[in-house]
């Protein structure tokens, strides 16, 4: 009975053993993360996660594929609404590639999501840093981060700059809606009714002109709102 | 009876895991899961009654229940198996996007056009899923059904030479 056992125990193990090393081998961890980025682009989350985490366990990936599997698992974690699984990843992004900007940026925008905005200022920052030590940088792909830096700073009631960072933004990149629709809330708060509803009429044209983009319920709503409160009484 | 019905039980918890981690790494093979899947469960249970005392075949309706509690217990165990093998357990939520066709599985599996067989794959939700599923199920509920009891007296094969003489060598009435 006891050798049975044993027997029994020895070929489980066995075949455990083969089973993972036959999956290891099959699986090659760089091509399932250029899939996973590409299931991104198609919106299909699931897939996306399923084939980066089968990169990340049986890939044998090196330090920036295995940071880029992490980066695009959080990526569909953020989009899914599941921010705790996007933080996750993205402390370890943090911890393997202390030097990496994108790790910062992405987490610094999970924790804008969070309404968390000290801890999302000090991400920016942090991704500002070793992106864009000067601050000159011309690359149209900071000015989200400067966006996502405003509105953080809007979450804590700093309008000014925030107003800053927006205006910036829209140096770099003067095509991006969402940008123009924050820095309406800017305005409003600072009770520029016509420079917020200037700033969302524009938001809207622009958002509008993509055909492949969504409808927009609540920016139209937004947009009619300020149309009333700024006509003359 | 009941100790191979509860022997099945477990071992289609064991398979049922094994495939649902499997299933989630590589996809879901049409047919071939179920098959593969459902004679492995039929051959451990005999491999298991051979220790133990030999056991009447059952009425159809006993081998049809416990063919369906197996199974069962192998669909459950497998959506756990997937369940360990995704970074975060929540394997409702997978199978439940991908039944509302919000999300898609990737299946593979073999099909006949006009005498032409072919391998397909891709990913699939929805009503189709639930289709190929449905027909994966079902084939392994024919084996899980027929194959792990011992024959009974109706269907038995005939032994060697019994009712043929040289006339009729097929012992047809003729």
């Amino acid at each position: 009975m006891r050798l049975r056992v044993i027997r029994m125990f020895i070929f489980v193990a066995a075949a455990a053993g083969v089973i993972w090393g036959a999956v290891s081998w099959m699986f090659e961890g760089a091509n399932d993360v250029k899939t996973a980025w590409a299931a991104i682009e198609a919106r299909e989350y699931d897939q996306s996660i399923r084939l980066a985490t089968r990169a990340i366990r049986f890939g044998r990936l090196d330090t920036e594929d295995l940071s880029s599997a992490f980066e695009c698992r959080a990526t569909a974690s953020m989009r899914t609404d599941h921010l705790d699984h996007a933080l996750e990843d993205l402390d370890r992004i943090v911890a393997m590639r202390s030097d990496y900007a994108g790790g910062y940026f992405l987490r610094g925008e999970v924790r804008l999501r969070q309404m968390k905005f000290e801890q999302a200022l000090a991400d920016l920052n942090r991704g500002f840093e070793i992106a864009d030590p000067s601050g000159k940088s011309e690359s149209r792909f900071l000015a989200r981060r400067y966006a996502q830096h405003g509105v953080a700073k809007l979450g804590l009631k700093d309008v000014d700059g925030a107003m800053t960072d927006f205006n910036h933004s829209l140096e770099l990149n003067p095509n991006a809606p969402e940008t123009y629709y924050f820095r309406s809330f800017a305005f409003e708060r600072q009770k520029q009714l016509p420079q917020a509803l200037a700033d969302m009429e524009k938001a809207v044209k622009i958002y509008d002109s993509n055909i492949f983009a969504l409808p927009h319920a609540d920016w139209l709503y937004r947009l009619q709102q300020l149309r009333e409160r700024a006509k003359p009484q | 009876m009941f100790e191979t019905f509860l022997s099945g039980i477990v071992i289609s918890a064991l398979i049922g895991l094994a495939t649902g981690w499997v299933r989630y790494w590589m996809g879901f093979f049409v047919l071939f899961q179920g098959v593969i899947a459902s004679l492995l469960i039929v051959w451990l249970i005999g491999k298991y009654r051979k220790h133990g005392s030999p056991v009447p075949s059952p009425s159809n309706r006993t081998a049809l229940m416990a063919a369906l509690g197996w199974l069962i217990t192998f669909w459950v165990a497998q959506i756990y198996g997937l369940g360990l093998a995704q970074p975060w357990f929540d394997p409702f939520g997978y199978f439940g996007r991908i039944l509302q066709g919000d999300a898609k599985e990737m299946a593979f599996g073999i099909k006949a056009i006009a005498g032409w067989a072919r391998g397909f794959g891709g990913g699939f939700g929805g009503g189709f899923w639930v289709f190929l599923n449905v027909l994966d199920s079902a084939i392994m509920y024919l084996f899980l059904f027929r194959l792990p009891w011992p024959a009974r007296a109706g269907n038995a094969p005939p032994e060697a030479g019994a009712g043929t003489t040289a006339e009729n060598p097929t012992g047809g009435e003729s």
